[in-house]
């Protein structure tokens, strides 16, 4: 198999917040069509990180690409276009409060494509329908549990189709059961060849669905590559994290 | 700082917005509803109070200067159309409104639903601020109204069996020039837009959990009720030099 194009690539990316520094040059690519999976201990920066791909953070320095487009120079306009084909899913469930679940999913589809009220709420209703979530159209997201709080939100960000998923922390506090169907909507969106970027902490996860894993650690990225060789590595670092062992470097 | 270019950035907005007729629609209608409603009841009372001790004052000032009270209700009512009546408003509106504003929009900063509302596309500003700073200058101008006629009459009635003025000689409106009438329907607009327009952009910067949506919602009702009373500052200077 040819090496994939990269889909996006973070290139010497320095980020502090006041004297903090969380990312300091850090050189990342994410190959397209794959599921590349982004672990780190708690704290670490693996969140910023993927801010930093759909504009919501500006790096301090270094380069933000998504294909052709250089997105820490880009406008809120020109971030619209990018955020229609890169959707970032938040790592804690941000739905509004105010509205229904299938209002939720439709006011993104109706700015996201332009499209009436009234046919936005029937593709959000289709969305939902498609992942068996119909019987939630109507709830509020705080009367839903986290599991379908965090379904809900992937379901609003597949209803804009995109070409580039980013979860973060998908499954995190969720039983295995929620957490074993979120991983069944990754795998199916991989094998439709979507490009995923997933953050997670799950070595399950990780082992079922990665094809690429970076591991982010002490502000830089400390291991990428493909997932066999992350457990295999012969890095006292990357050994502790995947066999939690509780003495070392974390 | 970064609090004033948010102002900027918004009130640039919302000038554009208002250029284009594009006020929110039903959501603007809803939000009047919403905030004159909340703040009706406090309005009303407040202002028969302020009526009542505003006469009482007044009326016994008069009596000591010249004895007699011929000119009572014309000038109260001067007073409260140019200054007491807009001014409550704002300042109501401010402890009432703003406060709530700028904590329902911290908290949404401080989970992420801001972000959220950007990578989908839906531009905060339009969908949260644009409704409730026209609503809460349509708002301001009903409860400046609605006090100016509330403190008139509370202070009728203390006139009244306090002094034994009638309300037939109370009840003048000789003072009150189009001059007056513009001032205090200017200063009302003014108000009721500064209110939400400062409480917002508080609630937009705030950042760090529950901590920072108490210290935005505090930020917000200090700022702007001092920025109300700067503006009414201001707009009495104004008025003067144009008259
Ligand atoms: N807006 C911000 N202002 C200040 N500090 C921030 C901000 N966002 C993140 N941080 C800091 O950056 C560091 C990395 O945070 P981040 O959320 O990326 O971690 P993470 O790797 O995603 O961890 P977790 O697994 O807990 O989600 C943390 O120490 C956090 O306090
Ligand atoms: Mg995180």
């Amino acid at each position: 198999m040819s090496e994939p194009t990269p889909v996006a690539r973070l290139i010497g990316v320095d980020k502090s917040f006041g004297s903090h520094t969380v990312l300091a040059a850090v050189t990342l690519e994410l190959p397209a069509g794959r599921c590349t999976f982004v672990a780190g201990p708690s704290g670490t920066g693996k969140s910023v990180l993927v801010r930093h791909l759909v504009g919501l953070l500006r790096p301090d320095a270094g380069e933000v690409w998504y294909r052709d487009l250089r997105v820490d120079q880009l406008d809120e306009q020109a971030l619209l276009v990018l955020r229609r084909k890169c959707v970032y899913v938040f790592q804690h469930p941000t739905l509004f409060d105010s509205m229904s679940v299938a209002e939720n999913v439709a006011l993104v589809v109706k700015y996201h494509k332009g499209v009436k009220a009234r046919v936005a709420e029937s593709l959000a209703r289709a969305q939902l329908e498609r992942m068996g979530l119909s019987r939630l159209a109507d709830a509020r997201p705080p009367e839903l549990p986290s599991g379908e709080q965090k379904l809900v939100s992937l379901a609003r960000a597949l209803a804009l189709e995109p070409e580039t998923l980013i979860l973060d922390e998908p499954t995190t506090g969720l039983d295995p059961y929620a957490a074993f169907e979120i991983d069944a909507h990754v795998r199916q969106l991989k094998e439709q060849g979507v490009t995923l970027l997933v953050i997670s902490h799950d070595l399950q996860s990780i082992r079922r669905l990665a094809d690429e894993v970076v591991f982010l650690f002490d502000r830089q990225v400390r291991y990428q590559g493909g997932m066999q060789g992350f457990f295999e590595a012969n890095d006292p670092v990357l050994d502790q994290f995947v066999h939690a062992r509780v003495h070392g470097a974390i | 700082m970064a609090l004033w270019i948010t102002v900027g950035q918004m009130l640039s907005l919302s000038l554009w917005a208002l250029l284009r007729l594009r006020l929110g629609g039903r959501e603007m209608v809803r939000q009047v509803y919403e905030t004159g409603n909340r703040s009706i009841l406090f309005v009303g009372i407040t202002m028969a109070f302020i009526g009542m001790i505003g006469v009482y004052e007044l009326a016994s000032t008069m009596e000591a200067v010249l004895p007699e009270y011929s000119t009572l209700g014309a000038a109260t009512l001067q007073g409260l159309t140019r200054e007491m009546g807009p001014i409550m408003a704002g300042l109501l509106l401010a402890t009432r409104v703003g406060t709530g504003m700028a904590a329902e929009i911290g908290s949404m900063q401080v989970s992420d639903q801001i972000d959220a509302m950007k990578l989908c596309s839906v531009d905060p500003v339009e969908l949260l601020v644009l409704p409730r700073l026209f609503a809460s200058s349509i708002a301001s101008l009903g409860l400046a109204a609605l006090g100016t006629t509330i403190a008139f009459f509370s202070g009728m009635a203390v006139a009244w069996f306090g002094f034994s003025i009638l309300p037939d000689t109370f009840m003048s409106l000789r003072f009150v020039v189009t001059g007056d009438l513009i001032m205090g329907i200017s200063k009302a607009l003014v108000f009721g837009f500064t209110v939400p327009l400062v409480s917002c952009a508080c609630g937009f910067q705030a950042s760090g959990g529950s901590e920072g949506v108490g210290k935005a919602t505090t930020r917000a009702v200090v700022l702007s009720s001092f920025l109300v009373i700067v503006e009414d500052a201001l707009i009495t200077y104004i008025g003067e030099v144009l008259q």
